[in-house]
């Protein structure tokens, strides 16, 4: 009905021209988006804005509006968020609500819609509420149900209610995405999310068929079953989204079946997987983290370079071309919104390109300024840059934007956070290896009640000396526990599921682990000295 | 004494005793007549007990046994001997009191009468005896119990009888009723007495408080109440007065059907009271008389009461019947009437010989059928040519003459081809007929069933497109949603349904371009909801463009000779170069007209590589709903909705139906119009419950509630998702789609939190 009343205005637009004049809005709008396609945005924006003020009710106006607000907020995806600068979020929200109320029916008033949603959810915006932004996308899906956005829409409507900490809410959106979008890019990460809430609330069925296309395709595209491709780098080997999908769809079959086997009564039924080999190091990892890519990198202790481990189980493959050494060494290190690299020490990040870039702690009285943190014990970036913060030295977890602007504190606790885990939907795991507990703090939208701090001991187990954390896409904590040399796995709730503890005399023999981390599918990296390298278990 | 020579000897007695208690007040021929039994037995020994002789609730049995028990009562009374006869016989009558006084108000007159006696002669032995108290409080109880009783006098001691009779006098009053209408009933004290006109002289009766009242039929009821003094000899009148009167409803003829004040009071019928009438058949014209019928409503209240007299063929007689009470004149009133017959003279030709015709399904013999008189009225009537409908229509037979020529009804192709001055090419045509046949199952149109021949109405010409030479491709798919023959099959009416306006688009070809036909009906197949589901396929992988091997499967496949390791070089005579082209083939092969019947037993050949062999394999496909998802682009959504629709209106309740139904809200939920998915499908009446797979009503459920969630109706919402997720078997579009009932729980998990 809208579309047919669209359709109709549009018309009627174009056959303007053959009546009389030209639109004077139309030369104006091409010109900009000349100047905008030479990257003279300034120009541009000053030509955009003429052809609305002098054809505020011609065809082009909403575009016009569109390609302006483009200039001051360039986000069109989630994807995109965290990497604007917060000055030109006002006026870009000014021309997108324009659009959205004075030219509702135009082709632009969808997509208008859909940023501004983006805008109000990006951490980059001082502004920003997840409230606001989940209401907007909803209209978008509602007034505008066969747009393009549509689908986006209502897939970053279920976001906003992730990073609110409404898990099942969120995985309500996506059930109507996967119903009513399926085909989409949209539908099909729908699918993949909506699959990995469904096995964390025990749909194994329902997990496992939404899967199903997606396996399918590569089974029809490549008909490959190789262990190997399974964690295939979606940037790598395939560049398309559906591609990251399948391999994204592949991590997850593997990690619901090896999460179906892990049973408390079968500790240590892990093993260590031997096509991925024992990558040898150079030196002693200190930190271990998979990146988006799903490479495994590696913080080598005695050169302070951070690299990816090589493929093709190649020994000593660390010194790869790809690895960075920074300019001070780094205590540990992340992947920000972007996936770029980025090292910490005590005292604030680290770039590749040699910068230190501290971080103000929250002023102690209201009339003074924060003082740059300086006993940083761990840090963890965002999908949106967002930057996650345990700071040793007063004991508490910081929150910060893309661009290091303080948001909050998460918590204080009463040891010192020696690690920090965030998932996408914004939770930190904080080991806290003093009193032996993991504190699980909601993300910044979710009620405070739904902290949690989880014992590390349980009826017939207790680790000992806690010394890593990593946590699966489907909630599960892996403690590394220096001690027994072993992994407790635990669920949500803190109880252990499934242990990994190799035996002793065999090649899984852990003899110093240092490091763990997880990857997509659920396969378990353990740095270990002694000799120095990175093993993994299935 | 066996119990069933008891019992036999006690029948005999009691009937013996019959005569003597029918004539009232006179016991003796009874007690004279009856025949003393040869018997040695003595009275306390064959007294059975009266709770082992009869069960309390058989009143016969007990009056049976208890006319034993008195006849030996009474033989002891009169023949026995000894000084403790009169005790024994006091026994034997106290027996019978025992038996019969706690039942006395449901004793019957020979009851009453045998209880009477019991008393009157234990009274007499009590006497006998010296106890005189005794005795008397027994002939008070006879009077109770009979007032009109009177004691033998011939085997009574006139001592005796006086004071019986002086005990009677303080109890008794004497009473004469006279009652008007004589028919009236009369009930003394509740108990009938039988008609007035039965009651004749004075009645003994008991002093103290009576009702008595008065009934007839029509007449209003009426009570009495006073008191009788002991010993008073009274008059008492009673008259009641009619409170309506009978209607007879005479007709000329029989067999109308009568409303009286609205309500069905019956139907005349032959009588010879209604042919002996008051103004019977002698008015009818001689030779032509016909039998007069008779319905007597037999009371009707005084005032106005509307009436209707009707009978197929004869037109409706409305009246008022004015019902005046007279207390004189009795006598039904009469209304008579002759009503007007109508007839209608039918004639029906057919252009198909040996055809026959039926209306309403009786039969009117072969065509033509010449000037068949019928009644008037509306009717469906159909040409048939042995099973084959060739024609039919509701008609409407008016007074006079219908003449209904039934051509043969057009099939769509003829309508199709008829394409104004230009004709179609004969390919296109060609390629028409089967495609439509194919598609839309269009026999039905020359020989198919009443059910799709129907919402016939009105007349309209077949509507083409601004080019007479081009087929308005949109009026034609309307056709197929709502596509129905005139009453002269001369034209086809054509309606959009609501489901189709706004969607339909209009797309045209020119009558020579089958390449556009192609593509139009190319369009309309791949909408078909029905699609194949490989069952046990399992896994397969593609081997460079050379086929397909077969990692794992299951059943038919297996069954069906496929073996792992084999690789599917060709399939359905096409070659299969890898997975996806192999799912098309079986796609395409399981790909079925709307209407057609589902082949059983369908299968694709496949040619395999087996080592070095080549194996040729007929593959079973099975059949299964599958429902197009939302934002399915592949087929323009117009077509796939019209598809959808005409199924929906069709297809008789099942799982295609379902099917169809759901494939119309996939759509118009896809559209954005969830409103009318839930109106024109999920909503719709006539789901079949308990099928399984894509085209479940849990699937249904599921998308009424998405609709509802959109809506912002979160409590029906919330009711469909409850709904659906007890559906374990229902998937949303493909068999082996995603569950419903998890997506369904995740939802309200989702609202209720």
């Amino acid at each position: 009905m809208r579309r047919t009343s669209a359709h109709i205005a549009v018309l009627s637009l174009l056959a303007l021209p053959a009546w009389g004049q030209p639109d004077p809005g139309e030369a104006l709008y091409g010109l900009g988006r000349q100047l905008l396609s030479e990257g003279k945005t300034a120009q541009a924006l000053q030509k955009l804005e003429e052809s609305v003020r002098v054809s505020p009710k011609g065809p082009f106006a909403d575009d016009a509006l569109l390609a302006a607000a483009s200039i001051d907020y360039p986000p069109v995806g989630l994807n995109d968020l965290g990497r604007a600068t917060a000055s030109g979020i006002p006026k870009a929200r000014t021309r997108l609500e324009t659009i959205a109320k004075t030219y509702p029916d135009s082709s632009a008033a969808p997509a208008a819609m859909f940023r501004l949603g983006l805008l109000e959810m990006d951490p980059v915006n001082p502004r920003a509420s997840l409230d606001e932004a989940y209401a907007t996308f909803l209209q978008v899906g509602r007034l505008y149900p066969r747009s393009p956005e549509a689908a986006e829409a209502i897939y970053a409507a279920g976001t906003c209610l992730l990073l609110q900490g409404s898990r099942d809410a969120a995985a309500g959106e996506d059930a109507r995405l996967v119903v009513e979008h399926a085909s989409g890019a949209a539908g099909e990460r729908a699918r993949l999310r909506l699959a990995t809430s469904a096995a964390r609330r025990g749909e194994m069925a329902l997990a496992h068929r939404l899967l199903g296309p997606l396996l399918e395709d590569e089974i029809a595209t490549t008909g490959s079953s190789n262990e190997g491709e399974r964690t295939a780098s979606p940037d790598r080997g395939a560049e398309s989204t559906r591609a990251a999908s399948v391999v994204r769809a592949k991590q997850l079959e593997y990690l619901f079946l090896r999460a179906a086997e892990d049973r408390p009564d079968r500790m240590g039924s892990r093993v260590l997987d031997d096509a991925f080999g024992a990558k040898s190091t150079a030196g002693e990892s200190l930190a271990i983290a998979v990146g988006r890519d799903g490479r495994v990198w590696t913080l080598d202790d005695d050169s302070g370079r951070v690299a990816p481990l090589g493929g093709g189980g190649g020994q000593g493959a660390s010194a790869s071309a790809e690895g960075t050494t920074f300019a001070e060494r780094p205590r540990g290190f992340g992947f920000d919104g972007r996936g770029a690299l980025v090292g910490w020490d005590e005292k604030g990040l680290l770039t590749r390109d040699g910068q230190r870039l501290e971080l103000i702690g929250p002023p102690a009285r209201t009339d003074a300024s924060g003082e740059p943190l300086r006993k940083i014990t761990a840090v963890a970036f965002g999908p949106f840059g967002e930057i996650d913060v345990a700071d040793g030295g007063e004991t508490r977890v910081l929150r910060y934007g893309p661009d290091r602007a303080l948001k909050g504190v998460a918590a204080v606790l009463e040891g010192r956070p020696t690690a920090l885990v965030r998932t996408d939907d914004g939770t930190d795991y904080v080991l806290v290896a003093s009193r032996r507990e993991v504190h699980v703090i909601p993300p910044a939208g979710a009620p405070p009640s739904r902290r949690a701090v989880l014992p590390l001991k349980g009826p017939g187990w207790e680790l000992g000396s806690p010394a890593g954390l990593s946590v699966d896409p489907l909630g599960r904590i892996y403690v590394l526990d220096a001690s027994s040399k072993s992994i407790a796995i635990l669920d949500e709730q803190g109880r252990r599921v499934a242990s990994i503890a190799p035996a002793r005399g065999t090649p899984a023999e852990l003899k110093s682990p240092t490091a763990i981390a997880v990857d997509a599918a659920g396969y378990v990296y353990v740095a270990d000295r002694k000799p120095a390298r990175i093993v993994r278990f299935k | 004494m066996s119990r069933a020579v008891a019992i036999g000897l006690s029948l005999a007695l009691f009937a013996g005793a019959i005569p003597g208690v029918a004539g009232l007040g006179s016991a003796e021929p009874a007690v004279k007549a009856a025949p003393a039994p040869a018997t040695g037995e003595g009275v306390g020994q064959a007294a059975p007990s009266p709770d082992a002789a009869a069960p309390a609730s058989d009143l016969d049995a007990d009056v049976r046994l208890a006319a034993a028990d008195f006849e030996r009562g009474r033989q002891e009374f009169f023949k026995g001997k000894g000084s403790q006869k009169y005790k024994q016989a006091a026994a034997a009558f106290g027996a019978v009191i025992d038996r019969l006084s706690p039942r006395a108000s449901s004793l019957d007159v020979p009851g009453r009468r045998l209880l009477a006696q019991a008393l009157d002669y234990r009274a007499q032995a009590s006497l006998l005896q010296g106890q005189d108290a005794s005795a008397d409080a027994d002939y008070k109880l006879l009077v109770q119990t009979d007032p009109a009783y009177e004691p033998d006098s011939e085997t009574t001691s006139r001592k005796i009888l006086d004071r019986f009779r002086k005990i009677r006098a303080g109890l008794v009053a004497t009473v004469t009723i006279d009652a008007n209408p004589p028919e009236a009933e009369i009930f003394w004290n509740g108990r009938s007495l039988g008609t007035a006109s039965e009651l004749g002289s004075p009645r003994t009766v008991l002093a103290g408080l009576f009702v008595l009242k008065a009934h007839r039929a029509c007449y209003e009821d009426k009570d009495i109440q006073g008191t009788l003094e002991a010993g008073e000899s009274r008059i008492v009148k009673i008259r009641i007065d009619p409170s309506s009167r009978p209607i007879r409803f005479e007709t000329v003829p029989e067999g109308f059907d009568v409303d009286l004040d609205g309500t069905l009071v019956g139907r005349t019928l032959v009588s010879p009271a209604a042919d002996g009438g008051p103004s019977g058949p002698s008015e009818e014209p001689p030779g032509t008389r016909q039998n007069s019928g008779a319905l007597v409503v037999p009371c009707v209240a005084a005032g106005e009461h509307p009436y209707t007299i009707r009978r197929d063929c004869y037109k409706t007689v409305t009246g008022a019947a004015s019902v005046i009470v007279d207390f004189v004149d009795r006598d039904p009133l009469i209304i008579r009437v002759v009503p007007e017959k109508q007839i209608a003279r039918l004639r029906v030709t057919s252009d198909v010989p040996g055809s026959t015709v039926t209306f309403e399904g009786s039969p009117l013999g072969p065509a033509p059928v010449e000037n068949t008189t019928l009644c008037p009225g509306s009717g469906r009537l159909e040409v048939r040519a042995s099973d084959r409908l060739l024609w039919s229509d509701r008609i409407d037979l008016v007074e006079g003459g219908v003449r209904i020529d039934a051509v043969a009804r057009p099939t769509l192709r003829d309508v199709i081809v008829d394409t104004g001055p230009r004709r179609l090419a004969p390919a296109v045509a060609s390629g028409i007929r089967s495609r439509i046949d194919a598609i839309a199952g269009f026999n039905h149109v020359s020989g198919g069933t009443e059910s799709q021949l129907r919402e016939i109405e009105g007349e309209e010409t077949l509507r083409r497109g601004a080019d007479p030479g081009r087929l308005d491709l949109a009026a034609d798919l309307a056709l197929l949603v709502d596509g129905s023959t005139s009453a002269r099959g001369d034209f086809v009416r054509m309606r959009l349904t609501p489901a189709l306006g706004g969607f339909l688009q209009n797309e045209s070809c020119g009558v020579d371009d089958e390449a556009c036909f192609d593509r139009f009906f190319s369009g309309l197949t791949s909408a078909w909801p029905v699609r194949s589901a490989l069952t046990g396929a399992g896994f397969v992988e593609t081997l460079d463009g050379k086929g397909v091997r077969i990692v794992s499967m299951q059943e038919p496949a297996r069954g069906a000779g496929l073996r792992e390791g084999d690789v599917i070089v060709s399939a359905g005579g096409n070659p299969v170069d890898g997975a996806g082209g192999l799912r098309r083939i079986l796609d395409e092969t399981a790909a079925l007209p709307v209407v057609a019947e589902t082949p059983s037993g369908r299968a694709l050949p496949l040619v395999v590589q087996r080592g070095t062999v080549r194996v040729e394999i007929a593959l079973p496909v099975a059949l299964a709903a599958v429902v197009p998802q939302p934002s399915s682009a592949s087929v323009p959504a117009a077509r796939m909705l019209a598809v959808a629709d005409f199924e929906a209106s069709v297809l008789p309740a099942g799982e295609r139906r379902n099917a169809a139904l759901l494939t119309l809200a996939s759509l118009l939920i896809g559209a954005g119009e969830p409103s009318r998915a839930l109106a024109l499908a999920l909503d719709r009446p006539g789901w079949s419950e308990n099928v399984p797979g894509a085209a479940s009503s849990g699937t249904a459920s599921f998308l009424a509630g998405l609709c509802h969630e959109t809506l912002g109706e979160r409590d029906r919402a919330l009711s469909d998702y409850t709904k659906a997720s007890t559906a374990d078997t229902a998937t949303l579009w493909t068999p082996d789609g995603l569950p419903v009932a998890p997506l369904a729980r995740t939802k309200i998990k989702a609202l209720t939190k």
